[in-house]
């Protein structure tokens, strides 16, 4: 009865968070912020002259689109709206949606915990602040994220096939080829795969990300002068910088995540099993959040103005792949009961 | 409400989109000359010194959004004129 209650809970929290975000996301066409300067100016470009090098000569002195910036994402707008035979915003927001649906998705299957554990996860993750702004809805972090979570997915599969990290290196390179961020989750993700000693594996993701992914993009834009990322130059080295970046934070976000940052803590402290089994998980968002801490040293823009207009789209990436282990860790003092009902919650080998 | 929005058409819901709305006869105009002059035509947008740096930097990611693939430049203006025009090609403005 308890467990019947509690899906029916995380199935409302769930479903109450995907509409929510999906009418948020389509109440109005895309237009806003980044979309418009960057990812949406570039797929229209992309749309209307089918030259992928349209991507720079729509901003040529890089003054405001960020030409380095991958171009996964504008492909993708813009094979969607050739699909459709138009441009149009409005049906291109509908593209938010089914990012959702699938990174809900994902987040299900890799939360290894009774049903309304793996459902609460999914909502938590449809939930998040980023899904619940409407200025984010043309932004790239949607299709990042998917791209992640599908190669955690199968990265954390107890069961890997000879497939596997072939399949994990291809979503990487996709990562890669959608945000920076993508690329810093690739140098992780190979790091720990050798940290545990699946060296094959890491040599094969490594390798495809590196080869499709990064490798691609990076000759291509040099092919074109555009060198590397405008906000970030080694020449602007500064050892103080990711501690103002960790002070600016304090100061825009941590009122509002400490409540989260605590829960959390607390929750993992007291699920002794959750925490060694999602040892690399935990290893992982570590490293990415230290990794990009450590790229603040090389900013060229004031790392306050920086901070406060990056952090909450930072976040998600680590904090939506850490959901999973959250869910895991609040179910671990019911899991004999779930045991019992043979529900699988078995802990992760 | 709802009957209004979906009427629209494509056009008019996207510049009473709230990233275009703002600047609607700008936008309008810009969609507008989007439609009309050839993909291979580059644009001039000309903003006078009395439109505050704000505001011209708004313009002129509006007018490259609305106008992609062709390439807006951007040039100073008289007062607070706010223009577009083509560009032909072969022409130094390029």
């Amino acid at each position: 009865m308890t467990r019947r209650i509690l899906v029916a809970g995380a199935l409302l929290l769930l479903t109450a968070g995907f509409v929510s975000a999906t009418c948020l996301a389509l109440r109005q066409p895309l237009s806003l912020g980044d979309y418009l300067a960057i990812w949406g100016l570039k797929a229209r470009a992309l749309y209307g002259s089918g030259d992928l090098a349209a991507l720079f000569r729509v901003d040529p002195a890089g003054e405001f689109s960020h030409p380095e910036y991958a171009p996964l994402w504008p492909i993708l707008l813009a094979g969607a709206a050739s699909l459709l035979g138009r441009y149009d915003e409005l049906l291109l927001a509908l593209l938010r949606p089914a990012l959702l649906a699938l990174a809900a998705a994902l987040t299900f299957a890799r939360t290894r915990a009774p049903l309304p554990a793996r459902l609460l996860a999914a909502a938590a993750l449809v939930l998040l602040p980023y899904f619940q702004t409407a200025a984010y809805a043309g932004y790239a972090e949607a299709l990042l994220l998917v791209l992640v979570l599908a190669a955690l997915l199968l990265l954390e599969c107890a069961h890997p096939t000879p497939f596997t990290p072939w399949a994990a290196g291809l979503l990487l390179a996709l990562a890669a080829l959608t945000k920076q961020e993508g690329t810093v989750v690739l140098v992780v993700a190979t790091a720990l795969l050798l940290r545990v000693g699946r060296r094959r594996d890491a040599a094969v993701a490594g390798g495809l990300g590196l080869l499709l992914g990064v490798a691609p993009w990076a000759l291509y834009r040099s092919a074109h002068g555009i060198s590397s990322l405008a906000d970030f130059a080694p020449g602007a080295f500064g050892l103080g910088k990711p501690f103002r970046a960790v002070a600016a934070f304090g100061e825009v976000a941590l009122l509002s995540a400490l409540p989260w940052l605590a829960g959390a803590a607390i929750v993992l402290a007291l699920a002794p099993s959750t925490r060694r089994a999602r040892r690399p998980l935990l290893a992982g968002a570590a490293a990415y959040v230290a990794l990009l801490l450590a790229t603040f040293a090389f900013a060229r823009v004031d790392v306050r103005w920086l901070v406060t207009w990056t952090w909450d789209r930072l976040a998600l990436l680590p904090v939506a792949a850490l959901l999973p282990a959250l869910a895991e860790a609040a179910a671990e003092p019911f899991r004999e009961d779930a045991v019992n009902e043979g529900s699988g919650a078995a802990a992760r080998p | 409400m709802a009957k209004r929005f979906w009427g629209a058409g494509p056009r008019g819901r996207l510049l009473n989109a709230p990233g275009l709305g703002r600047d609607l006869a700008f936008s309008a105009n810009a969609l507008r000359a989007a439609e009309v002059w050839p993909s291979g035509v580059d644009a001039r947008l000309a903003v006078g010194p009395l439109v505050p740096p704000d505001v011209r930097e708004r313009l002129r990611r509006k007018a490259a959004y609305l106008l992609a693939p062709r390439r807006v430049v951007l040039v100073a203006g008289d007062g607070a004129e706010i223009s577009l025009a083509p560009i032909p090609a072969g022409s130094p403005g390029r």
